[in-house]
Parts: structure tokens; sequence; C-alpha cells
């Protein structure tokens, strides 16, 4: 069975095998009543939902093939084999003696309901219907089956679904991007745009179809499809001479409104700094998919590891996280669904190799960095040894201090030295007085001057008593280390990234995502004579343009090293 | 239509079948591209009639105007037999034609000779 991979290696490649497919979201109230026969299913209560593919019956039996031979199926406790068919189900024509027959209650009378049906081999197929409503209802009869055909009716929808192949695609575009160019950049969307022939003329229903409704590609050879990606409708379908064009983005539309609020934490050193940071992410960012693929190790890291975000938006927060996320054994995101990353640790990304052979065009980009770190540290980073709080304490007593705003533990400071001094978390600060004294809780010491640094790796000492402000777009990770008397700020490794970044046409992979790596054969010719070298790169952009009957090239946009 | 193998019917009009015609199937290539290191590749995605001269012989007078006549639309159907021994109908486009065509008079009727029509195929097919 052809691989991707091998095709791609040989001058001439078989089009690929191109699926998209559609379905409305609706949340009209549904229910679903099965009549005749079909009431022996026990899945049937699961069938009003949308988005979920429950069997409703196997038209053909588990490997019996439906000629009015095969035995009846309905006491059988395997739930994907439910029964069906038999001698008393169906005629050796095809015709069912028992009409099967579905009722659809909705509030609404939808002018077009959808059967998707799973054919033998696996392959989507649509069957809309036109349904006459009476009271609210709509019952969809089925008195007859092709004889010798296999299919699963795997959902009852209300509206309108797709499925798109290489026999009706006229073209599929799919724009997958992700951030690792500079940290605190915009989270770029991820998009699709399918071109499909469709003779009939739906534009009565197309127009009420809901933004959100999804989409789904994959591409690839029969055996080796790429993952499903999801993408969400985001214009209006349009109809122009039989050809449908659908334009969708992904899941990052829908966090616009999610406002994550203003924090900070301390996490500690070491491999719990990497645990609790997971749990923060997938905390605060509930609406994303996090998976833990493996404990994290014990990584050795000199100082605490703080991180400082502002109040914004999930989808700003998620830009920032998948900028800093790096390969080897951080957090990394994957984009399975396209802009909607899944957080894994310690799974480092697929590796893919390119060849010469595969790739055009090639060109070397030379990003231009923008200045400093576009970072604001909150005003309590600016002051140097500045007072927050002051506190009238009696010997022995215990006060608790709330630190507003929140500072990380180890920079605050308390004058005279207390008997015992605690930090509860970031915001709340414990001691026990030594003397009866007015108490001194203070601020930060100095840390590095980020204001002018037009280069990212220098670092400068603060002197007392300045204030420096900062643009604060970003979350930071600081790596501390204290030094003889001042505390210094090494930048954060995201900074190491390169520059340099790699564009070229690709004849594609549709395996391939944002933050994968690439080792790619780069042919320079020298007299005459090819010479090759490897080059390891990690993808920004990915572009796959399918043409009719499944043809594919791709662009991509590639930062140099494994970030 | 007349029997086949012996006429050919193109845009609706039965014309004697060319000299020169066999329907050859060669595969639809697209995305081309040359890679870093020269060589070309792409995409096979199914295949296709592959451009075709017609050369007629000799091509009474009649035959030719309905020929001229054929051919004067945009696209066209052309109806003939292919190795499968199914008759087929193709959309063709011309692509060229011989300007100068020699008259011959034989037995008081005008015979032409070196009459050729060139034909594309555009459709593509999966198998």
């Amino acid at each position: 069975m052809a691989t991707i991979a091998e095709e791609n290696r040989k001058h001439l490649r078989k089009a690929m095998r191109v699926e998209c497919w559609f379905q409305e979201t609706t949340d009209e109230p549904t229910s679903i009543t099965p009549t005749g026969d079909v009431q022996s299913l026990e899945s049937i209560a699961n069938l009003g939902k949308t988005n979920t593919t429950s069997v409703i019956m196997d038209l053909g039996g588990s490997g019996f093939i439906n000629d009015g031979k095969a035995l009846p199926m309905q006491t059988d406790t395997d739930s994907f084999r439910y029964g069906y068919i038999s001698e008393e189900a169906a005629q050796s024509d095809g015709t069912f003696n028992t009409p099967f027959g579905v009722t659809l209650s909705a509030a609404e009378e939808w002018s077009i309901v959808t059967l998707e049906v799973m054919g033998q081999y696996g392959e989507k197929k649509i069957v809309q219907i036109a349904p006459t409503w009476s009271a609210g209802s709509t019952t969809i009869h089925l008195d007859s089956w092709t004889p010798g055909e296999r299919a699963y009716i795997v959902g009852v929808y209300l509206g309108m679904a797709w499925v798109w192949n290489n026999e009706t695609l006229l073209s599929v575009n799919l724009d997958l991007r992700s951030v690792s160019t500079e940290v605190g950049g915009e989270l770029e969307v991820s998009s699709i745009e399918i071109k499909a022939y469709e003779p009939t003329d739906y534009t009565s229903v197309i127009g009420r179809i809901e933004k959100r409704s999804p989409i789904w590609y994959s591409a690839g050879y029969l055996g080796d499809m790429s993952e499903t990606r999801q993408f969400y409708l985001s214009e209006t379908i349009s109809w122009d001479d039989n050809v449908l064009t659908v334009k969708g983005q992904d899941a990052s539309m829908l966090l616009e409104n999610e406002e994550i609020p203003v924090d900070c934490d301390n996490y500690g050193t070491g491999w719990k700094a990497n645990h609790v940071i997971g749990k923060r992410i997938r905390r605060a960012l509930a609406s994303i998919q996090y998976e833990e693929v493996g404990a994290p190790p014990d990584i050795e890291i000199k100082g605490p590891q703080v991180v400082v975000y502002d109040a914004k938006a999930a989808r700003s927060i998620i830009s920032e996280y998948t900028g800093l996320f790096r390969n080897e054994s951080y957090f990394r995101a994957t984009y399975v669904d396209a802009g909607r990353p899944t957080l894994t640790f310690g799974n480092v990304g697929k590796t893919w190799t390119i060849y010469a052979d595969e790739i055009s065009d090639f060109n070397t980009v030379v990003e231009i960095r923008k200045k400093a770190l576009q970072i604001v540290l909150p005003e309590y980073y600016m002051q140097n040894n500045s007072n927050i709080e002051q506190v009238a304490a009696t010997a022995g007593k215990t006060y608790y201090v709330t630190l507003d705003p929140p500072v990380p533990y180890q920079n605050v400071g308390i004058s005279p030295t207390p008997t015992s001094k605690e930090e509860i978390n970031c915001s709340l600060f414990k001691f026990k007085a030594a003397a009866s004294t007015t108490y001194t809780i203070s601020g930060y010491e100095a840390l590095a001057d980020l204001q002018d640094s037009n280069n990212p790796y220098e670092t400068s000492v603060l002197t007392g008593g300045e204030t420096y402000r900062f643009d604060f777009e970003m979350p930071l990770f600081l790596r501390q280390s204290t030094g003889s008397s001042l505390t210094k700020l090494s930048l954060p490794r995201v900074r190491s990234r390169s520059n340099i970044c790699y564009e070229f046409t690709y004849r594609g992979n549709p395996h391939i995502q944002p933050r994968d790596i690439l080792n790619v054969e780069i042919a320079t010719w020298d007299n005459g004579q090819i010479v090759r070298t490897w080059e390891t790169m990690t993808v920004d952009y990915v572009t796959l343009e399918h043409s009719e009957g499944g043809g594919l090239t791709s662009k991509i946009k590639a930062r140099k090293g494994a970030v | 239509m007349k029997p086949w193998l012996s006429y050919i019917n193109i845009n609706g009009y039965d014309i004697p079948y060319p000299n020169s015609f066999t329907p050859q199937r060669v595969p639809n290539i697209v995305n081309e591209m040359t890679t870093m290191t020269g060589k070309i590749v792409g995409d096979i995605n199914g295949w296709r009639y592959a451009d075709t001269e017609l050369t007629w012989g000799t091509l009474l007078g009649e035959d030719l105007q309905n020929l001229l006549a054929a051919i004067a639309a945009p696209s066209f159907p052309v109806t003939f037999s292919d190795i499968d021994g199914v008759e087929h109908t193709v959309t063709a486009v011309l692509k060229g034609r011989a300007n100068v065509k020699t008259p011959h008079f034989y037995q008081n009727k005008t015979v032409w000779k070196d009459v050729s029509v060139t034909l594309s195929f555009p459709d593509c097919y999966e198998d």
C-alpha cells in the first residue's frame, strides 16, 4: 500500500485521496424515536446528539451479505452489531418486510435532514432528505436496501451535511499556522477553503447555517491518511455556477471571549516548576486539551522560575505559551485540531525527512528582531527596594501581609530581620516579629535593564532607586541567578531561537503540521556538481493546495533549528 | 451513427475514419515542478486522451464541408471506438489544422488531399 513518503520519492506521484466533510451544527432541541424493529436497538438514546456518530443499524450485518439469507442479529450483545439483517428483515431484492423508521421531533421544521452512512470500506456517504413535517415531527422510512451492499447508518441530523472527495472536490487550500517568530506574537489563524461541485441549488438553506459548524479534512493514500484536522465554518457558504465555496478557520475563533485574569505564580525549582506550570496552563486554558504523556523529568534549574502574565484573552495566552513551547522535554503544543493546540509533555515533535528532489524555490529569509523583549514587568518590578507594606508588629506575634500586586517570594525583603518568614503564595507573605517595632516589607531588588536591550542576550544591572517601565505584552520565564550583590536576569531560552527562516515549495505531506521538525536536504550547485547538505528546521507555516483530482503542492516556512 | 471504424462522429457529423487516428491514453500530470536537483516531478491525477492529429489521405468535398462545420465550435463532442471496444464520446478542442489542402478532381467530383486537424482532449478520467 502506498505511503505518502514513498510516493513523494517518485518522479510521478499518484494523486492523493482527499476527503472533506461538513456538518451543520444546531442547538435545536431534537428527539429521535425509532419505529419498527429499530426499537430494539440499545444505542438509540444517543442518536439525538449532534456531532456524534452513533450506529443505528448495520444494514449488511457483520460480515453477512444482505441477500436475505443472513440470520437475525437482534440478540447480539455487541453494540456495533445491532440487528438487523435477516430473512425477516429483507427479502432477496433488498426490500424490508418491516420498514425502518426514525422519527425526529424539532421545534422548527427543517427543510433538510441528513443521513450519514458509512460504507463497507469505511467511506462516508451522505443522504440528504427533504422531509415532510407534521406537528413538529417527521419520520424517515427506509423501505429497501441494495442487496449485497453493506452500510452503517451512523447518524441522523437536522440540517445539511456534505462529504466531498476527489470526485467532487475542485480545490482544497489549507493554511496551517503557528507562532515561533517572537514570544507574544498574535495567534496566527489556520484556515481552509473548499471548492466542490454541487449541482443542487441549496442557496435557500445554506445562508442559515451557523458559522461554528465543523469542517473536517484528511488526505493521503488509503492506509496512510493524515490526521483529521478540524475547522469551523467562518463565512457563509456560497453557491455559484454549481460550485460550493466553504471557508473555515481553526478553533481559536471560539476563544475570543474567554478572559484570563492577571496572575502571577512562583513555581519553585526543578521538575516541580514544570509540573506546576503544566497545571497552571491546564487550569487557565481549560478550553484546550491537555495531555500529560509522562512525568516531567528532573531538570536542573538554578534559581526559581517565575511566570507572570497579564489579563488577556485565552486566545492570546495560547499564542504566548505556544511561542514558549519547544521540542525536547518541555511542554509542547501539537496542532491536530488546527489552532487549538493539544499540550503534551515530553512528547518530542515528529520529525520528517524531506529530500532535495521534493522541493523547489528554496529561499533563506533572515528576520529582523523586534526591539528588545517587548515586555513590561509590573510596576512592582520597577522599583528598587520600594516599600510595599509597613506593619506595626508586636514581638512574638505572627503577621500575614497581602502583597498587592502579587510578587515572587524570592524578591521580597523584610526589615528588621524577623524571627521567621514564609511565603504562603505569591500574594501572601507571613512573618513572625522578633521585636515590637514597625516592619517594612520591601519590593524587589533590581532586575536586569531590558529597556534598551537591542541585543536580546545582553543584560545589565540597575543602579539603586531607578524606575523603569516596560510594555508588558507577554508572559515571562525568568531564570534568576544571584550575583555578587545584585540579581541578574538571564533571558529566556526562547530568545535564543534563530532568526533565520527558510521558505520553499514542497510536493506536500498532509501529515506535517506546525512545530514539527524537518530534516531537509538542500542541494546547491558548485561548478556543475550538486552539493548536498542537511538542515534541521521547525515548521512555522504550512500551506496545502490540492488541485482537482487530488494533486498537491505545499509551501512551508520553517525556522532554523529545533525550537 | 454509421458503423464504427468506417466513420468518426465529430460534433454530430459522420466523417470517414481518419487514416492516422489511434486513441491513446496518457497520464494526466499536474503540479509539475523542477526540484533543487533539476528533476521534474508531478502528480498523476488520472488519464486523458493524448492530443492527436487526424489526417485524411483523401476527403470528398462534402465531407470536408462537414468537417469544417463540425470543428467550428469552441469545443465539440467526438465519438469513436477505443481499444476497449466501447464507443466513447469525449469533448475535444481544436488545437490546429492544415491551412493548405490540395484539391483534386476525380470523375467530376472534388477530392481534397492533405487534410488534417489536431485535436486536444481536455477531460481527465480517474480510471
